[in-house]
């Protein structure tokens, strides 16, 4: 079972995606800002990364650069509701930018994607 | 007599008007009386004093018909001069060659010039023993005596005006000449007053033109201003609205999930998750354009944009029974553009149209070189948009669809300007709209010379070498 480090302020949000992702099946792990997710990132050991954007205390991109300059090999996607961080160049650092929207196809896709992708590349 | 001579001169503005009246009256039995009158004036722009106008019947059997064609009809002096203002082009008067050729330096010796220069008349009564008189003079007039006297306006000589009795023969009397000079006061201040509002007239109309492109500018600058501050606006309220939708939204698809086809709710949920597609979509609409990105802008094929963008909305249309034809001209030169962006506003104007349709109707799109701009034309066949309506088409929020943004128009509008282009839109209520896009071809030659090698080669890797064109393409049926 894959794991899952969702980084998300916004408390109904978090209950959505955490809810969500389990039912499909991943095991999900929630820091509530950024400062939280640096923290888990080495006790949790997830799989993959699903990072807010716009959060108080540390935003996702500043703790996106940090948690890869640890472990630069973990999949990272942006999960925002701004299309305007497209055009700062440390979000390109992610593996994927995905602008949030009720359906959650393009997330999950994503998800699964990068997965199979970081399997593949391990092996 | 003179007074009512004068009042008829003194009320008319018009410089070309006046002349006719000053050289009517000169000419008129009932006021002065000469057979003929010439008026020259002053061209400060030349330098010389120049031949205006010439007024008197054009030789001997002329005249003698005119006279007595005037004794029988016996006009009054008004009658002449509202006659004489007939609204007939000056080159057409009789004597008009002869004002044609008077053209002569202010600082020669001629005859008429001196009397200008000096501000006093100047009588010839043997012009041809007169060594005053010069021989181009005496060529162009003709007449072997005769009078000239200054225009004075404001103690400056404007003109002169050349009076002969070359018809009757008589010689000009004194007190002929006495009031001719009474009156040429009165007509140089005319003058004056005439060009003084022909001057004041010509810079109306300069400051009419400099009013006109203020209003347009002023015009532009309010459109572009209140796009910023829609841009700032909208990407706050998009933003904050955003986070709480994908929460309704998400929510209500994962219950629908959890509930069978049949429960009672289920229905209720399709409506939540509905709408909140549907805000979202409006969304993405603000958004995309209050995002500031700058045009990617490359040398592009038009032709490909525009059948990238028609293959993008041909099942929609198929499917509504709209017919989308295109008729893209060859070897169009290549324009400097952000695919991605004109593609948007192509697919704008498409969507509006197809909405315009309904149902059944068609839409072609045509591409075209002109005056070294590409022109793309897209029609419909749709309900047409109300004259009243076009003038705001373009406005940020102006819509005319309850559930539209009134943004499709404004983003795409605003796209093509960002292109050095412009957009313009035709339309007549139940037959159709017609959008107008022209963009710059702008590309240099070498680069386009380059372009075109690297199309060569391209096409020879992959035999692929077309251009992009399809010629008139039966519709998507």
């Amino acid at each position: 079972m894959s794991k899952i480090l969702l980084v998300e302020d916004d408390e109904h949000q978090a209950m959505l995606y955490q809810g969500e992702l389990q039912a499909d099946g991943y095991e999900v792990a929630l820091a509530k800002d950024g400062r939280e997710a640096v923290e888990m990132v080495s006790k949790v050991q997830p799989d993959i990364v699903v990072m807010d954007i716009s959060m108080p205390g540390m935003d996702g991109i500043e703790a996106m650069g940090r948690i890869l300059t640890q472990h630069n090999k973990l999949p990272v996607i942006l999960n925002t509701a701004y299309a305007s961080y497209k055009d700062n160049f440390l979000s390109w650092s992610a593996d994927a930018y995905v602008i949030k929207t009720s359906d959650l196809t393009e997330l999950k896709e994503t998800i699964k994607k990068l997965l199979e992708k970081s399997k593949s590349d391990s092996t | 007599m003179l007074r009512q001579v004068n009042e008829a001169v003194q009320t008319t503005l018009d410089l070309k008007r006046l002349l006719r009246l000053v050289l009517t009256c000169t000419t008129s039995g009932h006021a002065l009386g000469f057979n003929r009158a010439v008026l020259l004036m002053v061209n400060k722009a030349t330098n010389c004093l120049e031949g205006r106008l010439a007024i008197g019947p054009k030789d001997q059997e002329d005249a003698y018909r005119i006279w007595q064609q005037m004794s029988e009809e016996n006009k009054s002096l008004k009658e002449l001069l509202r006659d004489a203002d007939d609204g007939r082009p000056d080159e057409e008067m009789p004597l008009y060659h002869i004002a044609a050729r008077l053209k002569f330096p202010l600082d020669s010796d001629e005859l008429v010039v001196r009397a200008v220069r000096d501000k006093t008349p100047v009588q010839v009564t043997d012009a041809y023993n007169d060594d005053r008189v010069s021989e181009e003079f005496q060529s162009i007039v003709g007449a072997n005596a005769f009078v000239c006297v200054p225009l004075i306006a404001k103690d400056e000589a404007v003109g002169a005006i050349v009076v002969d009795n070359i018809y009757a023969g008589q010689p000009i009397a004194a007190d002929q000449i006495e009031l001719l000079m009474i009156f040429a006061n009165h007509v140089g201040l005319a003058i004056e007053n005439a060009e003084a509002y022909d001057a004041l007239h010509k810079q109306i109309g300069k400051l009419q033109e400099a009013y006109r492109e203020l209003r347009e500018t002023q015009g532009k600058l309010v459109q572009s201003e209140k796009l910023a501050a829609v841009g700032e606006v909208a990407a706050h309220v998009a933003h904050e609205i955003r986070n709480p939708l994908v929460t309704i939204g998400g929510f209500a698809r994962s219950m629908k999930r959890q509930l069978d086809a049949g429960h009672p709710s289920a229905r209720s949920i399709d409506i939540i998750i509905e709408e909140v597609r549907r805000l979202e979509k409006i969304l993405a609409n603000v958004m995309d354009f209050s995002k500031p990105s700058a045009p990617w802008k490359r040398p592009t094929k038009i032709n490909q944009v525009i059948q990238n963008t028609c293959v993008l909305l041909n099942d929609q249309l198929t499917s509504l029974g709209v017919a989308l034809s295109q008729r893209l001209e060859r070897g169009l030169p290549l324009v400097m553009v952000d695919a991605e962006q004109v593609k948007q506003a192509l697919l704008n104007i498409l969507k509006n149209a197809a909405e315009s349709i309904g149902t059944d109707g068609q839409i072609s799109v045509s591409s075209r070189l002109e005056n070294g701009l590409i022109w793309i034309d897209i029609s419909d066949t749709g309900k047409g948009i109300a004259e009243d309506m076009i003038p705001n088409l373009f406005d940020p929020f102006f819509t005319t669809r309850p559930d539209g943004t009134g943004l499709g128009l404004a983003v795409t509008k605003k796209i093509i300007v960002d292109h050095g282009g412009d957009i313009e839109v035709k339309s007549r209520l139940g037959v159709g709209t017609t959008f107008t896009i022209c963009l710059p071809a702008d590309v240099p030659v070498t680069s386009r010379k380059r372009m075109a090698a690297l199309e060569k080669s391209e096409a020879r890797s992959t035999g692929a070498g077309d251009e992009a064109d399809v010629g008139a393409q039966g519709g998507t049926q």
